[in-house]
């Protein structure tokens, strides 16, 4: 085949792609892309996982080790099948926080960093350049192989630096044309969708071509295999194992993979298409590649490059279209590839290393530092440009040297060091910046010593005696063997060590360092990004005045973009036609459409710079202290609820044992009152007995024993009266007759019903100055019957010599009392307080009529009356108070008692 | 209630999909089947990582499937 022929082809399919691309990019344009957005464009878009390593470098690998290959499929196989826990959650959060590409989604979630997103660019940087590299290689070697005739005068240099050159042209072209605030690229998406069509065409056709015309059938296929193929020793190890999370690792963090899975995701529901459409995908991609590597082993020459059986192999059997095919078929991995790695690569080098350091140069005022825009497209560009020349440079430096899936599994196991540092960042809240730092940096160098730099054998910076015995001859620290590790496969070492170094760094830095408060609301949105709804936006307050805004957004979304946006959100707050106030949702609305643009990190530090500072509104502060003060009010809650608790059981413990001396006086009463109904019962029973049973009684001493019966049953009418009494005085229901009286006339009263008792004793009464207008409201009988019971309690209980009783009559704060005291033996301190109890007769002394109830009745009496019967403390003897709320002095009407 | 218990067990079930997927695939499990086995004249191991493969992708689509229909906030 002549080389014309196959440049003409290319080219024609490159005019193909260039016009899929721009009819994509004019539907977007005008809102017409139903169809562009469909979750099968997304899908196909995706696949651009599967490179030219995919297309040429598994048949060479599946030649060299049988199924190793499939390591490299299973893990975004696993990953995507697992799409419900990982994806689904990036997805959700690079939507909510406008995340244009891996290093953007690290550096914003660590406090919108911009050391991490260095480091991460950095690495994704280094990561990709052999990945470019490995394309171009496919491509000159897939031509030169191919245009036989041609191939002699066309150096693959040159050939490698006009396929770059043609690469960076097209990527300019449709990558980037403009800035889209979502970062997204209808167009070469499209154009992506379309090659993923062709390179599975391709690659089934060369597969069914193969196995049903060369091989005769899958069995025959198999019959042919060597023996050696399908059981190497070391298959299903921990190469196999490394190779799987590798993959795995790489589906997610590279910066192409990011870019199509999860920055150009239009709807988060395309991901249930997408989770077994892009593992089917995979499926079908490698399903022939066995039977081909199988094939080409057994029907091509010795000596045969494995890696281009694809190619060779229709050659070989003089089927030129079926190569022509298979050619574009790698030609179309290739070229996908190096275009979204590129556009991917230069949107972060330009927003975390260009654009931070335009910034810093035009320190003084952002508002006035010109056209922000047309410098972000500027070093879109030369981004663009610059890293497919690092992958050309590459490409001459590593040259044709290594077959093409060491160069791939070098890349992947680069990107891997970002992984440990998105799961934290997505899953821990309390991975911190130092943290994922110290890990990023860690995994980055060890990749670099052990993995990176002996790739290549000694052709920079490690010399091959560095290689073989260690710098400067220290053995512990040969880059194959670190710290004296040995008989471990070269990647299955590099990725020991610097995993453990990446994760375990993470871990402890993680957990010795804090947060900053900015820090801590990045990682509780992203943390809980399924928790917030969309509006779940960080909100700085800043001072910054709308116009500066509006000026700022113009040059970085452009005059429409920014006059739609300011308009919507002036619209939101009711000020159309005017600028929106710069409220914490207009600037943190703003912010995320400038981070689409730019990354979090710039748009954060851009905005901040306008407004004043970096002070985090006490809004803020609160959302943050927020989960805090949830937790606290919590305990607070509890703490007051078993305090009622507490409270609550003292009252039930304390009505308890209220209950139990109740039950206990009940008992005490019973006892009581069945004793005090016993003596008069005795006696009463014991003389009638005798009354009964002799006859020949004389009459005096029969008229005496019935004089006692008399006596006592009259007792026991009184017990139980005062009995009843009390317990219907107790009871509270009492419906006395009230009247208006003077209390002295009272006290005449009670003395007068009294007098005989009191000169039968011979106590001195003593009375003083009478009072007037002592009034009243009270029932007089009632009244009476409690002065006339002190009175005699106290005839009672001061007997003797010199014993005195003295009534006197006044009033104090609103109440009248009389008071009546007796110079007797007084009422012991133990007692004072029990004098009031049913039956508790004080001072050792028994009452020999009553039953002890005189007190506990009077007591019920002034307290049914509104008053109170109290013991006044002295000196000498017992003073009792009776008293009673005073009435006004005279006329006033007697209410009824209520 | 019932339609929201199913949901439940399928959401599980797509959590658990990529576990059961990795203990399929990776060893001590895999080795069990790199004999020297032919089935239908093609080795045993190939057949059973395609199969392991092709399940998994029909495990997923169905339940993608069942998910994307009983999700009330994505339909539109």
């Amino acid at each position: 085949m002549s080389a014309n022929i196959l440049i003409a082809t290319a080219l024609a399919y490159v005019a193909l792609l260039f016009l899929v691309a721009f009819v994509a990019d004019r539907r977007a344009q005008r809102g017409r892309a139903q169809w562009l957005r469909s979750p099968i464009v997304y899908t196909l878009s995706i696949s651009v996982y599967c490179t030219a390593w995919t297309f040429y470098g598994a048949v060479g690998t599946a030649a060299r080790s049988g199924l190793e290959f499939v390591a490299i499929y299973s893990g975004p196989t696993l990953v995507f099948i697992g799409w419900w826990w990982l994806l689904r959650k990036l997805v959700r959060i690079s939507r909510q926080q406008r995340i244009t590409s891996i290093a953007d989604l690290v550096s914003s979630r660590y406090g919108k960093s911009p050391i991490l997103a260095i480091a991460v660019t950095t690495i994704a940087v280094l990561g990709t350049t052999p990945y470019i590299a490995l394309q171009l290689q496919s491509l000159t070697t897939s031509f030169t192989s191919l245009a036989l005739e041609g191939a002699s005068d066309l150096p693959p240099g040159r050939t490698a630096f006009w396929v770059a050159a043609g690469l960076v042209l097209f990527t300019i072209l449709f990558g980037t044309r403009n800035i889209d605030a979502n970062e997204r690229h209808h167009g070469v998406v499209t154009a992506i969708a379309l090659e993923a069509v062709v390179k599975l065409v391709a690659l089934v056709a060369v597969g069914i071509f193969v196995v049903w015309w060369i091989g005769e059938g899958p069995a025959n296929v198999f019959a042919r295999a060597t023996p050696d193929l399908l059981s190497t020793p070391d298959g299903f190890g921990p190469r196999w194992i490394t190779l799987t999370f590798l993959s795995a690792s790489a589906v997610i963090c590279l910066p192409r993979m990011f870019q199509v899975t999860v920055v150009e995701n239009v709807e988060e529901r395309h991901l249930f298409t997408a989770a077994w459409a892009f593992p089917l995908y995979l499926f079908l991609i490698c399903l022939f590649v066995l039977p081909i590597a199988i094939v080409g082993r057994s029907v091509l020459p010795e000596g045969s490059n494995p890696d281009l059986f694809v190619l060779s192999l229709p050659l070989n059997a003089g089927q030129q279209g079926i190569a022509l095919l298979a050619f574009i078929g790698g030609f179309s991995a290739a070229t996908s590839m190096v275009i979204v790695a590129a556009i991917a690569l230069s949107t972060m080098v330009s927003n975390h290393i260009v654009l931070p350091i335009w910034l810093a140069r035009r320190e003084a005022d952002a508002s006035s530092a010109g056209d922000v825009r047309r410098v972000l497209l500027i070093s879109r560009r030369i981004s663009i440009a610059v890293v497919l020349l690092l992958g050309y440079i590459y490409f001459r430096l590593a040259g044709g040297g290594g077959t093409l899936a060491s160069i791939g599994v070098i890349s992947f196991a680069g990107v891997a060091q970002i992984l440990p540092a998105v799961l934290a960042g997505i899953f821990w809240r309390s991975a911190t910046k130092p943290g994922a730092i110290c890990g990023v940096l860690a995994g980055l160098a060890i990749w670099v010593y052990t993995l990176f730099l002996p790739s290549f054998h000694g052709g920079l910076l490690l010399s091959d005696a560095a290689l073989a015995h260690g710098p400067f001859g220290i053995e512990a620290l040969r880059p194959r063997a670190l710290f004296g590790l040995t008989g471990l496969d070269p990647l299955v070492h590099a990725m020991f060590w610097s995993m453990l170094f990446n994760v375990a760094l993470l871990v402890l830095v993680s957990i010795a360092t804090g947060q900053n408060p900015l820090e801590r609301l990045q990682a509780a949105l992203f943390v809980d990004a399924f928790r917030l709804d969309e509006s779940g936006a960080p909100m700085m307050r800043r001072s910054a005045a709308s116009e500066d805004l509006f000026a700022l957004a113009q040059r970085i979304l452009g005059r429409d973009a920014a006059r739609a946006l300011f308009d919507a959100m002036a619209r939101d707050q009711g000020r159309a036609g005017r600028l929106p106030e710069p409220t914490d949702a207009v600037i943190a609305r703003l912010e995320r459409a400038m981070a689409g643009a730019v990354g979090a990190a710039p748009a954060h530090a851009m905005v901040s710079r306008i407004a004043t500072g970096e002070t985090v509104s006490m809004e803020a502060l609160m959302r943050i202290a927020d989960e805090t003060a949830q937790i606290v009010e919590y305990s607070n809650r509890l703490e007051l609820k078993s305090r009622e608790l507490e409270e609550t059981a003292a009252q039930l413990r304390a009505a308890n044992l209220r209950l139990q001396q109740l039950g206990e006086q009940k008992d005490a009463f019973l006892t009581q009152v069945s004793h005090e109904l016993r003596t008069p019962m005795t006696s009463i029973r014991s003389f009638s007995e005798i009354l009964r049973g002799e006859s020949d009684l004389e009459e005096e001493r029969r008229a005496r024993f019935i004089a006692i019966i008399h006596e006592e049953s009259q007792r026991l009418t009184r017990l139980l009266d005062e009995i009843l009494d009390l317990s219907f005085l107790e009871s509270r229901q009492v419906d006395w007759q009230l009247e208006r009286l003077d209390l002295e006339e009272i006290v005449d009263r009670a003395l007068a019903a009294s007098e005989g008792m009191i000169a039968r004793s011979g106590i001195a009464l003593q009375r003083a100055p009478r009072q007037s207008g002592l009034w009243v409201r009270a029932q007089s009988d009632r009244l009476a019957q409690v002065l006339i019971n002190l009175i005699s309690n106290a005839v009672k209980y001061a007997q003797g010599e010199g014993a005195r009783l003295t009534i006197t009559t006044g009033s104090e704060s609103g109440e009248h009392f009389v008071e009546i005291a007796d110079n007797g033996p007084g009422i012991p301190p133990e007692d004072r307080s029990q004098i009031f109890e049913k039956f508790a007769r004080a001072r050792g002394m028994t009452d020999s009529r009553g039953a002890g109830l005189g007190l506990p009745i009077s007591r019920e009496i002034m307290r049914n009356l509104g008053g109170d019967v109290i013991l006044v403390p002295s000196a000498q003897g017992a003073v009792f108070r009776v008293r009673l709320p005073a009435l006004a002095a005279a006329g006033a009407e007697v209410p009824a008692a209520g | 209630m019932e339609e929201a218990q199913r949901n439940r067990r399928d959401r599980d079930l797509t959590v658990l999909l990529p576990v059961f997927g990795a203990l399929l695939f990776l060893p001590p499990i895999v080795r069990l089947f790199t004999g020297p086995v032919t089935l239908f004249g093609i080795p045993l191991i190939v057949l059973y990582i395609f199969s392991v493969w092709a399940l998994l992708i029909l495990l997923c689509l169905r339940l993608a499937r069942r998910l994307h229909l009983a999700d009330p906030g994505e339909r539109r």
